[in-house]
């Protein structure tokens, strides 16, 4: 069993960590957007339907075609060589690591196949009860089969043609997905931590309001607190800036190439806020709050971002200069300021640093 | 014996080794050649790992392109600069080599012994020196029952007691196995007596004594 653990721990893990951005994206949209009851009806008409059935196969299809390619590519890689001993294992072994690692790569596929297999009972589709349980079947064994012939063969080292070069200069990680990428690779539990305790926040301070006893500034106290949350991740995301990519910012690139590059890791980050924002926010408050509110956090987590070109976070008095920013803007709430006016001071700051200030120092 | 017949092997359109007919018997044979001469290529096609022209065989019997797994049970390969995953500790690689290659377990503790690695080798390979990690793929190279070891700058980075017990289990070894060493050293700076010495020059392989 240790081996089937190596196995699992260097090729199935490490396929949902480097795809994790996308299964984050698919939790936030199976279970921020949908509701349990839309779960199940969408598992009742795939249950019931030949037809819908077949579309969730080809989509189920793509994925495992995606962690077939991995795989191929894990086996091959230089760290690696030294999975190709499998083939040394009796067939009966071989069959058993390489199947329960594909069961753990098609873990969604499974679990979702499973969902939707109980409703095929319920309503007696025996011909589509059928038909999925082939599909898992032949999608667990099929891969299998064809790891074994590819490790029993050496490694191939055709050059990739253009076609195969233009499809990964397209599928690329481009500039602007770098940092969040990065983050969601080498700190996703804090990533996690930070989405979940701030999406709370923000629940909580949606679901709390009364706009008969509370006015606008309820909103924005919520949204300063929840963007003040993030402080962490956006310290992440400069670090990576500075200590990973300094060449980039110091690239004599046009100052707009640089912002969009720097800006989009941030709204990437408070996207999830974004969402949770729009679906909870009460139907009574106008649709005018909830822009400038959008505006007013992205600000805040610009501007924080933007603060750790000029201050260091590492410096004794830090945890007290966003103390005293975060009060600051409290009070400017509290007291009435509108918050798409601080959201223009918060802009000019951010982008005066981003024009003047960003160069990193490489000594 | 291992042997080699029309050996060709090109990257896209260019041409980087050629062998006519060559073959390696039991002992120690010295490969070497200057920087992308063709060394790693040919070590990495003799394991079965690159595909090429031509016929590779293990006394004349067990083809690389006919019997690739029978094949590939015999030959071992240590790489020049090797590289493991980093959250795996030399154990897990061990223990998963040796129970493919089918070696007893008391040839990984010996060879753990033999090539000092007691201290780290229930670490991660994260923590690993340069010298460690070609500690690591010498055990891996020397597990089961090979007829050929091919050890590609097996003397970079490991210190002198390791150095000394490397040549050892060498010359230990070399009745029953055929050694490929590559090494940038001259064999006089080596403790190991060599059968053959054979240097790549212009695409060839080249006999040198």
């Amino acid at each position: 069993m240790r081996h089937v653990s190596i196995l699992l721990q260097t090729v199935a893990k490490q396929f949902y960590i480097q795809n994790s951005g996308f299964f984050l994206l698919l939790l936030f949209f199976g279970i921020g957007f949908l509701s349990g009851k839309e779960h199940v009806a969408i598992a009742s008409s795939v249950a019931q339907s030949p037809m819908l059935l077949l579309y969730t196969m080809i989509g189920w299809s793509i994925y495992l075609w995606a962690t077939f390619r991995f795989s191929l590519e894990a086996f091959s890689s230089k760290e690696n060589l030294w999975i190709r001993n499998v083939i040394f294992y009796s067939s009966r072994e071989q069959w058993n690591i390489l199947l329960t690692m594909q069961a753990a790569l098609s873990a969604p596929i499974i679990a979702y196949g499973a969902f939707t297999g109980i409703f095929m009972f319920k309503y007696h589709n025996w011909i589509n009860l059928g038909t999925l349980l082939s599909y898992i079947c032949i999608g667990s064994v099929l891969p299998v089969y064809l790891y074994r012939k590819h490790l029993a063969q050496p490694i191939s080292n055709t050059r990739p043609n253009r076609l195969k070069t233009a499809i990964n200069k397209w599928i690329a990680t481009p500039a602007w997905l770098w940092p969040l990428s990065n983050l969601l690779h080498t700190r996703l539990w804090l990533y996690l931590a930070t989405k979940a305790l701030s999406i709370a926040v923000l629940i909580a301070f949606q679901v709390i309001d009364d706009i008969q006893v509370y006015d606008w500034r309820w909103q924005a106290i919520g949204m300063l607190l929840v963007s003040m949350a993030n402080i962490t991740l956006i310290l992440e995301l400069f670090k990576f800036h500075k200590q990973s990519v300094p060449w980039m910012i110091n690239m004599p690139l046009s100052g707009i190439k640089r912002v969009i590059i720097q800006w989009s890791g941030i709204l990437l980050l408070m996207l999830p806020e974004i969402w949770v924002l729009i679906r909870y926010f009460p139907s009574e408050r106008s649709a005018e709050l909830l822009l400038s509110l959008i505006i007013y956090g992205l600000c805040i987590g610009l501007s924080l971002f933007a603060s750790f070109f000029i201050f260091s976070s590492e410096a004794e008095d830090a945890l007290k200069k966003y103390f005293y920013f975060f009060i600051s803007l409290f009070l400017l709430s509290l007291f009435g300021v509108p918050v798409i006016l601080t959201s223009l001071l918060l802009f000019a700051f951010t982008f005066t640093v981003h024009i003047l200030y960003y160069r990193v120092n490489l000594d | 014996m291992l042997s080699i017949s029309d050996y060709s092997k090109s990257y896209g359109h260019e041409p980087v080794l050629n062998i006519r007919k060559q073959h390696f018997r039991n002992g120690c044979h010295l490969i070497q050649g200057s920087n992308g001469s063709g060394k790693t290529t040919l070590f990495k096609s003799i394991a079965g790992l690159l595909k090429f022209d031509g016929e590779i065989a293990l006394d004349e019997k067990l083809s690389v392109k006919h019997n690739p797994v029978k094949y590939r049970l015999h030959v071992n390969y240590c790489e020049a600069e090797p590289v493991f995953p980093p959250f795996l500790t030399a154990h897990d690689l061990a223990s998963f080599v040796a129970t493919a290659k089918k070696a007893p377990r008391k040839q990984i503790e010996d060879l753990i012994d033999t090539l000092n690695m007691g201290s780290f080798i229930h670490q991660p390979v994260k923590t690993y020196s340069s010298g460690m990690l070609k500690k690591t793929s010498l055990l891996l190279g020397f597990l089961g029952q090979p007829r050929v070891i091919l050890l590609d700058e097996p003397f970079t980075t490991i210190d002198a007691d390791t150095l000394k017990s490397l040549s050892e289990l060498i010359t230990y070894n070399e009745k029953e196995c055929t050694f490929l060493v590559s090494t940038h050293q001259t064999p006089d700076q080596l403790p190991l007596i060599f059968r053959g010495t054979y240097y790549i020059e212009n695409n060839a392989l080249c006999s040198g004594s």
